[in-house]
């Protein structure tokens, strides 16, 4: 028999810290990561300080305090390693990577990335290898190695499966995904999508469902399965509407606006492209491609020198997100407008 | 203590934690007194309701092995009693302890232990249902994570990028530490794909060999899981376990899929099918690569040979149209010598000397005919034919060529003749090239007939609809009929007459270089129409040469 007795006690310190920091409430997060350090470094608890430091780190690269956040990380790994503590010393080095790609070093930040695979695999720790995995394919994504970034989300799902990480697994999906556009395989895009769809559905998760949803619309466009993309775009809508998501109503306007344009309804697609802006102000990745939807439109309309003024305001926004695949993207896009062939996509 | 009540909160618990935590509710409310609920299995407590108090291992093992509820001193000396209520159904004990003994009527105990006995039953299906359900939703993550791996995987031609894709996706569906893909060749093993190895690959992996010959998984396992396996390459690689499947596909092994753990780890069988789902795509990608390669051996060898092909078709064009001339000019000079002696230019030549040189003249003319057959030919073959295309009558031509093979057929006694000629259009063709063939047709015709005679016909052929009529100016067929008496060809001959240097059997003695008919039907074929043959063995044949008209001109 199985017995499950619920934890007669309240909620630990460091699990309503986890709690909060899933919530994005990273002040109260802080607080209660740093109460959890003290009362385990005086109950004797090593391990736990350990955790609570690491959670504080979490906390700093979120407001991108990330020298600070290095020294917690740093401190967490060497308590953890003295203590024996492998696990939570494999996990200092998943956050010691994720601080060094915040500070722009990507190999250091893949190399620890490696560690942590490794040291992951030691102890059967199949999440931190999905979580580690999962990080490396960003650094490749961010570097324009669209193959590898594909090759490591597929591995980040494989151990997410092992591990039964559920909601990881639909952020592996939602990046292979949207690799996969990248690399023009909008059938496998469509699927991967769809197949993040499913589980975010199954878990309720609508902030990752309101992405999802906006992301497929691009593959279904390229497919040319308008009704479907349509359908999608009102489900992104809905999502980020329940959670408030600006960047993700912004990407869902910059989409119907390209479904505007394809159906030659420019002015529609300039009252969308224009809404997507008024809705996505901070500088993300989200904008530059709504600014680089601006530059379509403008080049469809023979407007030459308003669509590069567009494209070049997404360069410069991509080339700040080191955003190397999307600057190149636009550089052909500027080349194109300058040897006659109109720039835009289809 | 209110019996409904307590049975009332133990039902609506959720399983035997919440009810055991309910059930101390209920005691502390009625009792007034702080009770403390135990729940123990197999002699150990595995829950405790408020919390703090041991319970001595006595009487946790003594409830274990109770059968019916029963009152049990505590130790120490807190005077305190423990009610024990077993739970064979659920296979542990309940233990309640009142610490101040006071349980009252033992039945109702009875009645909360079998109301906690259904609790328990119930929780036990629920999470067997769940555990299934986990079971079925982990498969078909699985089934869905080799889908994504099959499609990202369908992406690429290149061997290379796809194994080592499997060896990734492999090593993480499998947490394992390294997996090496391995491929038999030529008799031997040999890695092409790894992910994890902490050294170079081996050149050759006996324990990858030993799984690509036994066709069969095989498992690799350190003596008492802590130590390293019996391969010393593996051991080197900190291997604690191993797995290795074949790669096979459509009964074919192609080598096999090697899965390491350097930690002690429970292989099950889910790793197993995995590992055998995974290694065919591994094989399929194999395959896949093989055959490509295969084709693109094949096609590279086959433009080879082309090349060469072709050149030596140009090659031997050249030759032959560059011997052709080197040999055409002298052998004019020497027929033209051989007619200044015959004429008598520099004297009367003795009757001897006479036949030896009309000997000559004739080797000499039959040597030239073969020089301007092969040049023809070889133009042909080259394309560089030139056609001088020009409207013109047939019957003028057909009689040119009765004018040339008139003294051939005089000297064998053989009547050529022209048959009522029909209305003909005008044709517009290359008239040298037409007689060429209608001369070859008619001293052929001549030549194979001993008895008999050669005729001349024409006629229009069909509905007057040509190939290509309309768009080209075609307007219907003419056709010239030259029919003889001779022998005639056996069904089986009458294609090789047409092949380059193809004499049947006996056409030797009657002369000619064979080249004659295939040139005349290339021609034809040149000039938009065709030639062809009818014939019975033992009585005659009938050449047809067809042409297009190609002009609006009445016919006549």
């Amino acid at each position: 028999m199985s017995l499950s007795v619920e934890a007669p006690s309240v909620p630990s310190d460091l699990a309503q810290a986890g709690e909060q920091e899933q919530l994005g409430h990273w002040t109260a997060a802080a607080r209660l990561y740093s109460r959890a350090f003290r009362s385990a470094t005086l109950d004797g608890r090593v391990e736990e300080a350990a955790d609570a430091l690491r959670g504080q780190a979490r906390v700093l690269i979120r407001e991108e305090r990330h020298e600070e956040a290095e020294e917690l990380a740093t401190l967490s790994l060497e308590i953890a390693q003295r203590a024996g503590a492998r696990q939570s010393a494999a996990r200092a080095v998943n956050v010691l990577g994720i601080i060094r790609h915040g500070q722009r070093d990507w190999a250091a930040s893949r190399e620890l990335f490696r560690r942590a695979v490794e040291l992951a695999l030691d102890l059967g720790d199949d999440e931190l290898v999905g979580l580690a995995c999962q990080n490396a394919g960003v650094i490749a994504y961010g570097l324009g190695d669209l193959r590898e970034a594909r090759a490591a989300y597929l591995e980040s799902i494989g151990s997410f499966v092992r591990s039964g990480s559920s909601e990881n697994a639909l952020h592996a999906y939602n990046n292979l995904g949207i690799a996969s556009a990248d690399l023009r395989e909008w059938l496998e895009a469509d699927v991967f999508f769809s197949r993040g769809i499913e589980i975010a559905e199954r878990l309720s998760h609508t902030p990752l469902l309101a992405k999802l949803y906006g992301n497929r619309a691009e593959p279904l466009i390229e497919i040319g399965d308008l009704e479907a993309a349509e359908a999608t775009l009102q489900g992104a809508e809905r999502a980020a509407a329940a959670v408030g998501d600006r960047v993700a109503l912004g990407v869902a306007l910059r989409w119907r606006s390209k479904l505007a344009r394809l159906r030659g309804d420019i002015a529609a697609a300039e009252e969308h492209v224009e809404r997507a802006l008024a809705t996505s102000t901070d500088p993300t990745l989200e904008r530059a491609e709504i600014l680089l939807e601006l530059g379509d439109l403008r080049a469809q309309q023979g407007r030459a020198d308003a669509a590069e003024a567009a494209y070049l305001l997404s360069r410069e926004l991509s080339h700040s997100l080191d955003a190397d695949g999307q600057v190149r993207e636009l550089d052909a896009r500027i080349w194109e407008l300058h040897h006659g062939r109109g720039g835009g996509s289809p | 203590m209110d019996l409904r009540d307590a049975l009332l909160r133990i039902y609506e618990s959720s399983g035997p934690g919440t009810a055991v935590r309910a059930l101390g509710v209920v005691l502390s409310e009625c009792a007034g007194v702080g009770h403390t609920v135990w729940l123990a299995r197999d002699g150990t407590v595995a829950g405790v309701w408020p919390g703090g108090e041991p319970l001595s291992p006595e009487v946790a093992a003594a409830a274990a092995r109770a059968e019916r509820p029963g009152i049990r001193p505590l130790d120490g000396d807190t005077g305190g009693e423990a009610m024990v209520l077993p739970l064979h159904e659920d296979d542990g004990a309940l233990v309640l302890v009142g610490a101040a003994g006071t349980f009252g009527d033992p039945a109702h105990w009875e009645t909360l232990g079998a109301a906690f006995a259904r609790v328990a039953a119930q929780h036990r299906a629920y999470a067997q249902v769940e555990g299934e359900r986990d079971l079925l939703r982990q498969r078909a993550e699985e089934s869905e994570a080799l889908h994504v791996l099959g499609l990202a995987a369908n992406r690429t031609l290149d061997p290379d990028e796809v194994l080592t894709l499997v060896a990734r996706f492999t090593r993480t569906l499998l947490g394992a530490h390294y997996v090496t893909v391995n491929t038999l060749a030529e008799g031997s093993i040999r890695t092409v794909a790894a992910v994890g190895l902490r050294a170079q690959a081996p050149a050759d992996d006996p324990f990858a060999a030993r799984v690509a010959a036994a066709r069969k998984p095989l498992t690799l396992q350190g003596d008492g899981g802590g130590t390293a396996v019996p391969e010393p390459y593996h051991a080197a690689e900190g291997m604690r376990v191993g797995l290795g499947v074949p790669l096979a596909l459509f009964g074919e092994t192609f080598g096999s899929l090697v899965i390491g753990y350097r930690r002690p780890y429970d292989l099950a069988p889910r790793d197993t099918r995995l590992a055998l789902t995974l290694a065919g795509h591994a094989a399929v990608a194999i395959s896949n690569a093989r055959l490509h390669g295969a084709l693109a051996q094949r096609t590279g060898e086959l433009e080879r040979a082309n090349e060469e092909l072709r050149w030596t078709t140009e090659a031997k064009d050249r030759f032959f149209a560059s011997m052709s001339h080197e040999l055409r000019t002298p052998l004019n000079s020497v027929l033209g010598y051989h007619s200044l002696l015959l004429e008598g230019v520099v004297g009367e030549l003795e009757p001897q000397a006479r036949s030896f040189l009309e000997r000559a003249q004739r080797s000499t003319r039959n040597l030239l005919h073969l020089v301007n057959d092969v040049l023809d030919l070889s133009k042909i073959e080259a394309g560089k034919l030139e056609l001088v295309n020009a409207p013109m009558r047939m019957r003028a031509i057909v009689e040119e060529a009765l004018a040339t093979i008139e003294p051939l057929a005089a000297a064998r006694q053989i009547a050529v003749e022209i048959e009522p000629w029909p209305p003909l259009p005008a044709v517009h063709t290359d008239a040298d090239r037409v007689r060429q063939i209608l001369i070859n047709l008619l001293s052929n015709a001549v030549k194979f007939t001993d008895h008999g005679r050669v005729t001349l016909s024409a006629t229009v052929a069909g509905d007057g609809a040509a190939p290509g009529a309309g768009a080209d100016g075609a307007h219907g067929w003419i056709e010239v009929h030259v029919a003889d008496t001779g022998p005639g060809i056996a069904a089986e001959n009458q294609e090789r007459i047409f092949h380059e240097f193809e004499q049947i059997v006996g056409a030797t003695a009657r002369g000619g270089t064979g080249l004659g008919l295939p040139i005349s039907r290339k021609l034809a074929r040149l000039l938009g129409g065709d030639l062809t043959v009818r014939s019975d063995l033992g009585h005659g044949s009938v050449f047809t040469l067809r042409l297009p008209v190609r002009s609006d001109e009445p016919v006549r």
